[in-house]
């Protein structure tokens, strides 16, 4: 007994004696952030708003903030202007079709979670913002309740933004709206018919537009005309042109929205035309004198939050590899725009669409030929190597007579984009650029306008519409009698080549099969019905472990 | 017998006459049938008369002629005692009684005819007093043994031998038995009987069941233990020349897996105790060294200052870890100081360490040929020159070197008054296989013991260590460079970009020109205080408060002249991380002895807080490459960084050991363990356990005693925790993600982590039935123990749909179950007084299965878990071959041609879609055995250990054509299809061969990864003590140990054991070495 009452006294004593300490197992994290201790306040909000612009500008960035696997490859790759130039990655998919466009394929699965991871953070601010009470939404020289609607504004534009490329890409997704949480994890996910998801793209957009301010009141920040544009086109894809001419008319009309007809800017004085200017680093942003520009991406080198662009890399034919009598003559240099890796390019098509005098054409927009320099002329790179024949100052032609074909791939001596040169200055090797670049302009709604008006049989406005471009861009004006579908997306393909999502326009307008199999000799012979949507990714069906998610029609069997 | 009994009443009753003795005092009752001729000879009739004679000389003169033996106690003075006295026809003993009385002494009779003679006054805790002194030797060899532990039994008091094995103690009843007690050796129980000198040869045995075992929070005998506890002899501890103590208990434990996971100068090793109970959640035992929960690298503890290892793997013994015993705990015991003169030990070895090779790399030649036929036309000007020159890379070889390893341990230990002390210091020099990978530690432990007042002991476990790994070896791009491409130009010039016309690659040995820096410095100290209540016998009290404060500094800078530094201006990383940590144990013990019941009891409750931070520097945009990091103020951009980690864990036990006769054990274990990583409803998590044994030899009724010297059945069955998560795992949060506008940063924020306020711990339930044996006098000896766990509340990481937008969350989900068996058998083959060989072998086997995961029955594919699968399975499709030319038809219908690989159609629906990927092996080993034989003949002394892994099935990536597009990189040489050579080995060099390349690294050759490793060989040689004694030294042993010697697999990769496979390679090593001591 005495063994008994030792032993109680023992545990009596340390139960006790544990109970003063208990405190001490609750956790107080001096330094995590959540959504309840930064949604507090108007700035607090403000770095939500800075996240979500950092998750979108990824589309010009490479997955998982790598330097490779351009994400915007996905909506321009495969179609009658941008061909596979490479046997890898997304490149190969879009050059094979067939078993390579599976559920498995890691960039099909990246995007996909990519653009949610979007709409999570979205939803997130747009819930926090809703439902608390407790906000101080004061600052920035509005009241409260502009600041929370400009807010919620801005994150349901992005919101929209991101549904957007899901519907085009998959068609049916399952609609999220509401912020993540650990006690709400879903493994009956439904496939929401992409009609009602498009309903609530324009919902967003409309409360959007009605809240964002013609000017961003940051750089970076998607303005009013953006999120109108973007409804002009939605009310494209649903069939409804009068919509869809109702708000590319509201973008037009902004008096602020001009497209850019004259020379301006910091290349004002170099060789150039006004279209080029707009792409010119230091000429990109509103403030900075492109009237034309709805949203401009911001990147930066050397400081933190820059991020990376690739498009140039992606895109660039390696000329440093290009071979002319045994001898690869061309150094890397910032004015070639750096290190490239081509591996989506031009079709000959899309060349073959300009005239000479094109301003769209022109030297300081496409690369078509290189002159051979000294060490002066190159410095602080080395003097070109000069092949056999030639002297500085001679010039090696690009030769794009021919298309480009599995067996030829890849090709280096290619013309290539310049809208978006631009490397490291102090690094020629680079292959990451770090200027600003336009997302969005003008003369993209006034083709979608001229794209409603041809719907509602109105071509001759349509010709004027598109004469407004053709003016700018130093070509001769067409006609009502020259305007049909094709001839639209033929000027689209001139004004907005690398720059529009032209996997969309024409899966919107009912012409990818076609055109890409008439001008894509790199997979245009590929592809069928099937293509025109992607597979859901394998983890989204396979984590779905209470309901069958299914996958797009004649994948899987 | 009756008549005997009938003496003892007799003399019983004389002494009662004597008004200073009591019944207990002089009790000559005995159960032994040898002490009858001692009662006898107390009852014969004498004839004596002294005339004032000494009173020794009396008793003397009382007891010849008769097998008593006097005993003094050694105070007793009686030198000035003279006595007078005749007696006639009276027993011997009356006359005794009377002499005694007169000198006021007192006697017993013990059971072995000792009269033991004491003083009346002395007080009977007193007892007699006895000065002993001995010599404990090896049985065999008659050496001397050091360090053999002399342990009065009942009583905490003891000592050890001197380097010459000679011990001397003071005993307080010389009717006392000397438990003799050494690692290695059996044990002896040795009943005083009043002599001054007691040699003893001790038998050698590497598994002693009488050994005391380090348990949680105290010790026990081992044949009193019903858990699974096993111990790593010694001979592991201390014949090898391990670097770390994971490689001293690979393969020589049953049921812990140590795999070696990355190679090099510092090689780190995971260790798992009976399989993979948790999926996500750690499976690393818990290690406890010196009573403390070490977080610390597993390295900075020196193996040379390792008294000994146990493994606590069942539910009972484990259960006083309570929340964190789940995947067993190893509890790691330092040595400590032995009474008498101070003992100097030196050992020292040096080491040569080859590469044991890489897999075979295409050479130049057979990469130009390769590149040439996958991608015409795609071979580079620099390629086209190298190749034309003749001018090829071995890369590989560029990597490695011949590396070397020295130690060198110096040790000093002894005691003196009531202070026992260890002190020593080890070096450890590394430079690895990998060129520029090095690794130096410097340790320091200092063990104080001291005994303040009798009732107080207070004590330290010290240990100081600093590391030192700077220095970065090329990056593991190099195993896979371009064979046409070179380092150097052709002036002998470093070259950023050793493929001008790629320079996507940089130099992969450029790492090696980076200033590094990596230094560690790391404090470790456990004191404690002990306190034997003076007022309750057996009742302890121990308080430890253990402290490990460490200190890590990294530093990297990437100059200019390297394309990495070059690209970014210049490039730095520095980061300073502290950590502290703290535990304060409170530990009660009870025990006591009443009749054949035996109690122990421990009670513990501890606080346990452990807290990092740091903070760090990542700095670009150079203006020179001078200062190195040092100039990051003039940088273009510098991002500081910061950390901030802490838990507590508070946790109360009580422990309850019962036996009885020393036949029936009991052991119930109870702890309640609160933790702050967890939701706040789920803190507090109770933890049972109830274990049985049965010392089945012990009982009268055993019939095989003869055969038996052990037989221990035993049952423990209980709950432990995995709290598995760290800190803040509960919290939803935002995670920085920054954005630029007007080339300004902004401060952005992303939801990053899903909280989850319900998230507890995860629990194991294991039954354990096990039976200790030893048979033939403990000839041979081991265990065997089958086990059942169950895991409860996984804690999973686990994937859930992107649609959340973000794609893991931690939960407690699910259940597995695991279920072995394990073996361990020491057998001494041979003893002979020259030659000795003894086998020590362990084995066991796991059977690992996913239960349940979400209640529904459901598997998970995304995260390929499927119930009635082991945990981590291959799950993908299978390459069944290759398409052969004659099947040219039928492959057309799958897409591919001659040539092609062949997927295997599992579903056999005529297509290769999601369906048809299935489970190809698991990933964790099933079986794994260890066998140590020990030869030794006289002076010489050869341990061979063999280690083998089985039943594991792993992804070889070497085995994948991942040369990237364009062929700019290297890949292993393979037994390609050709039409000539129709293999089914490998699909053709094509770039559509392989159906789903194109995302460069798919998995499609799984290998199995089994293998038997001859892991080491030691050859030793002690000189001969006559030797050594001329040199002044009490032991000199030379020794060459062969490493990692020979390896029999089927895999192909780098190495079976290994998780990277493109990597640093195992090294070979030869080991000289050398033992002295002083």
């Amino acid at each position: 007994m005495k063994i008994f009452k030792i032993s109680t006294l023992l545990l009596v004593t340390t139960l006790l004696a544990g109970c003063d300490l208990t405190d001490s197992l609750e956790e107080k994290p001096p330094h995590l952030i959540s959504s309840e201790t930064l949604y507090t306040s108007h700035s607090g909000f403000q770095t939500g708003l800075n996240g979500l612009y950092s998750l979108v500008r990824q589309e010009r960035e490479g997955e998982n903030s790598s330097p490779n696997q351009l994400r915007f490859e996905l909506s321009i790759t495969g179609t009658d202007n941008m061909v596979s130039n490479r046997e890898d990655r997304f490149s190969i998919l879009s050059s094979e079709w067939g078993s390579r466009n599976n559920s498995e394929n890691v960039h099909l699965k990246s995007h996909f979670e990519w653009l949610y991871e979007i709409v999570n953070a979205a939803n997130t601010i747009i819930n926090q913002a809703e439902d608390k009470d407790n906000v101080d939404w004061s600052g920035s020289g509005f009241t409260p309740e502009e600041n929370k609607n400009r807010v919620i504004g801005e994150a349901r534009a992005i919101r929209a933004w991101a549904y957007r490329h899901l519907t085009y890409m998959w068609g049916d997704v399952p609609l999220n709206l509401e912020e993540s949480l650990g006690s709400t994890i879903k493994t009956d996910w439904s496939r929401t018919p992409v009609a009602d998801v498009r309903k609530q793209i324009i919902s967003d957009l409309t409360f959007a537009q009605q809240h964002l301010p013609i000017e961003p009141t940051m750089r970076g920040k998607i303005s009013k005309g953006a999120a109108q544009h973007y409804l002009a086109e939605m009310y494209l894809v649903e069939d409804k042109p009068d919509s869809a001419l109702f708000w590319a008319n509201e973008v037009i009309n902004t008096p602020e929205y001009q497209l850019v007809t004259d020379r301006y800017g910091v290349s004002q004085d170099q060789p150039g035309n006004p279209f080029s200017d707009m792409f010119q680093d230091g000429n990109s942003n509103r403030q900075e004198g492109n009237t034309e520009a709805l949203w401009v991406w911001q990147w930066a080198p050397g400081i933190s939050g820059r991020g990376t662009a690739i498009m140039r890399r992606w895109h660039g034919s390696e000329y440093q590899q290009i071979t002319v009598g045994g001898v690869t003559p061309l150094q890397l240099t910032v004015e070639r725009g750096g290190r490239p890796q081509a591996r989506v390019s031009f079709t000959k098509f899309a060349m073959d669409q300009y005239d000479p005098e094109d301003y769209r054409s022109s030297d300081q927009v496409i690369r078509k030929y290189f002159i051979l320099k000294d060490a002066e002329g190159n410095a602080p790179v080395p003097a070109d190597n000069l092949p056999p024949g030639y002297a500085y100052g001679d010039t090696l032609w690009l030769d794009w007579s021919h298309d480009i074909t599995k067996d030829i791939v890849p090709v280096r001596d290619w013309p290539y984009s310049r809208k978006f040169d631009g490397t490291n200055p102090d690094n020629p090797g680079d292959g990451r650029s770090y200027q600003d670049q336009v997302y969005l302009r003008l003369a993209d709604t006034y083709l979608l306008k001229a794209e409603a008006e041809h719907l509602l049989s109105l071509n001759g406005d349509a010709a004027s519409t598109i004469n407004h471009l053709r003016r700018r861009a130093n070509v001769s004006e067409v006609g009502a009698g020259d305007i049909d579908i094709d001839f639209i997306l033929d000027e689209r393909s001139r004004e907005l080549l690398f720059e529009e999502h032209r996997r969309y326009t024409l899966l919107r307008t009912g012409k990818w099969l076609e055109r890409t199999r008439m001008y894509n000799m790199n997979g245009g012979q590929h592809i069928t019905e099937r293509d025109k949507l992607f597979p859901i990714p394998q983890n989204v069906i396979d984590a779905n472990l209470t309901e069958e998610m299914p996958q797009n029609p004649l994948y899987n069997d | 017998m009756w008549l005997s009994n009938m003496a003892v009443a007799q003399l019983v009753s004389s002494s009662l006459e004597l008004p200073d003795y009591t019944e207990n005092e002089v009790s000559y009752i005995s159960d032994n049938n040898s002490s009858d001729i001692y009662l006898d000879a107390m009852m014969e009739q004498i004839n004596l008369k002294f005339a004032n004679v000494p009173v020794k000389e009396a008793l003397s003169a009382l007891t010849e002629g008769s097998d008593l033996n006097l005993v003094y106690n050694n105070k007793l003075e009686v030198e000035n005692n003279f006595i007078t006295a005749n007696f006639n026809q009276v027993s011997r003993a009356d006359a005794l009684i009377e002499v005694l009385y007169e000198a006021g002494l007192k006697h017993q009779l013990s059971s072995r005819g000792n009269l033991l003679i004491t003083s009346v006054k002395a007080l009977s805790s007193d007892a007699v007093i006895l000065d002993i002194e001995g010599q404990i030797t090896d049985a065999e060899s008659g050496e001397p043994l050091v360090g053999v532990s002399i342990l009065v039994e009942g009583t905490n008091q003891g000592t050890t031998t001197d380097i010459d094995g000679f011990y001397s103690m003071t005993v307080p009843d010389p009717e006392a038995v000397l438990i003799i007690s050494y690692v290695g050796y059996l044990r002896q129980e040795i009943p005083i009987d009043g002599q001054n000198v007691i040699n003893v040869a001790l038998d050698p045995d590497a598994y002693s069941l009488e050994e005391m075992v380090v348990v949680g929070y105290g010790t026990q005998r081992r044949s009193d233990i019903t858990g699974s506890v096993a111990s790593v002899s010694r001979e592991r501890l201390e014949m090898l020349p391990n670097v770390n103590i994971s490689q001293a208990i690979q393969g020589s434990v049953p049921g812990v897996m140590v795999q070696t996971s990355t190679a090099g100068a510092a090689p780190s090793e995971v260790l798992m105790v009976r399989g993979r109970n948790s999926i996500t959640a750690s499976n690393a035992p818990l290690i406890v060294v010196d009573g403390i929960p070490y977080n610390g690298q597993i390295n900075d503890i020196n193996p040379n200052d390792v008294e000994s290892i146990e493994v606590l793997k069942d539910a009972s013994s484990a259960a006083i870890y309570g929340s964190r015993g789940s995947n067993g705990v190893i509890l790691v015991t330092t040595k400590e100081g032995d009474d008498g003169s101070p003992t100097v030990a030196y050992d020292g070895h040096y080491s040569t360490q080859r590469s044991n090779g890489y897999p075979d790399l295409m050479s130049g030649e057979e990469f130009y040929n390769f590149k040439n036929q996958r991608e015409p036309g795609m071979i580079t000007p620099t390629e086209q020159a190298a190749y034309d020159a003749g001018n090829f890379t071995d890369w590989t070889d560029m990597a490695t070197r011949i590396g070397t390893s020295h130690q060198h341990n110096l040790s000093v230990s002894g005691g003196f008054q009531n202070t026992n002390y260890y002190i020593s210091g080890g070096l450890l020099d590394v430079r690895g296989i990998a060129v520029n990978d090095n690794f130096q530690r410097l340790t320091n432990r200092i063990n104080i013991d001291t005994e303040v007042m009798n009732w107080l002991t207070i004590g330290t476990r010290t240990q100081l260590s600093y590391d030192d790994q700077s220095g970065q070896p090329p990056s593991s791009g190099i195993h896979r460079m371009n064979p046409l491409s070179s380092p150097y130009d052709a002036e002998g010039t470093f070259q950023m970009y050793p493929w001008p016309e790629d320079t996507y690659f940089e130099n992969p040995l450029e790492n090696t020109l980076f200033d590094d820096l990596d230094e560690s410095f790391q404090l470790l100290t456990n004191n404690y205080l002990i306190v034997d209540f003076p007022f309750i016998t057996g009742l302890n009290y121990r308080i430890n408060t253990g402290v490990s404060r460490n200190l890590r500094d990294t530093g990297e800078y990437m100059n200019q002249s390297t394309a990495t530094g070059f690209e970014e201006g210049g490039l730095a990383n520095t980061r300073r991380t502290r950590g502290n940590n703290v535990v304060i144990d409170n530990i009660l013990s009870y025990s006591t002895d009443i009749g054949v019941h035996n109690i122990n009891s421990t009670a513990v409750y501890s606080y346990e807080q452990n807290k990092s931070t740091s903070n760090g520097l990542n700095s670009r945009g150079f203006p020179h490459d001078f200062l190195s990091w040092y100039s990051a103020p003039q940088a273009a951009v510098n991002s500081p960084s910061f950390s901030y980690n802490e838990t507590v864990l508070i946790s109360q036990a009580l422990r309850l050991n019962y036996a009885y006769d020393n036949r029936y054990l009991l052991t119930v274990t109870g702890r309640r363990d609160g933790f702050s990583g967890f939701g706040s409803g789920k803190k507090w998590g109770v933890f049972p356990s109830l274990a049985i044994g049965w010392n089945m030899a012990n009982e009268d009724f055993f019939p095989a005693k003869d055969l038996f010297s052990q037989f221990k059945p035993r049952i423990s069955y209980g709950t432990s925790g995995n709290q598995g998560v760290g800190a803040y795992e509960t919290i939803s949060r935002l995670g920085a993600n920054d954005i630029v506008a007007n080339k300004e940063t902004q401060p952005g924020y992303i939801p990053s982590v899903l909280g989850q306020d319900e998230l507890g711990w995860e629990s194991s339930t294991t039954l354990n039935l096990g039976i200790d044996f030893g048979l033939l006098d403990d000839r041979f000896s081991g265990d065997i123990n089958f086990y059942h766990t169950n895991t409860e509340d996984l804690l999973l990481n686990r994937t859930i749909s992107p649609v959340h937008g973000i794609t893991s969350i931690t939960q407690n989900i699910g259940e597995t179950e695991n279920r072995g068996i394990e073996f361990s058998l020491l057998s001494r083959n041979v003893v002979a007084d020259n030659f000795r060989w003894t086998t020590s072998t362990n084995f066991s086997y796991v059977k690992n299965e996913i239960v349940d995961l979400y209640g529904d029955g459901l598997d998970d594919v995304a995260n390929a878990w499927f119930i009635g699968q082991p945990i981590r399975v291959n799950y993908n499709y299978e390459m069944e071959g290759v398409w052969q030319s004659d099947e040219a038809s039928e492959a057309t219908l799958w897409g591919a041609q001659p040539g092609y690989m062949k997927v295997r159609d599992v579903s056999e629906d005529g297509q290769i879609n999601t369906d048809d990927r299935t489970i190809i092996g698991q990933q964790d080993p099933k079986a794994l055995w260890g066998m140590t034989n020990s030869f030794s003949f006289q002076n010489f002394n050869l341990d061979i250990f063999v280690h083998g892994v089985h039943g594991v099935t792993k992804a070889n990536v070497l085995m994948v054509d991942d040369v990237y597009p364009g062929v700019r990189r290297n890949t292993v040489k393979k037994n390609w299809w050709t039409p000539e050579n129709p293999t089914n080995d490998f699909y053709m060099n094509d770039i559509n061969a392989h159906p789903f390349q194109g995302d460069e690294s798919e998995d499609m050759f799984y290998e199995n990864a089994s293998f038997v490793r001859v892991k080491d060989i030691s050859l030793s040689y002690d000189l001969p003590r006559n030797v050594v004694g001329n040199m002044g030294l009490s032991r000199f042993r030379l020794y060459v140990t062969g490493r990692n010697l020979l390896t029999f697999t089927e895999w192909n990769g780098l190495d079976p054991e290994l998780d990277e496979q493109r990597a640093t390679p195992l090294q070979r090593e030869f080991v000289f070495g050398v033992n002295v001591g002083f």
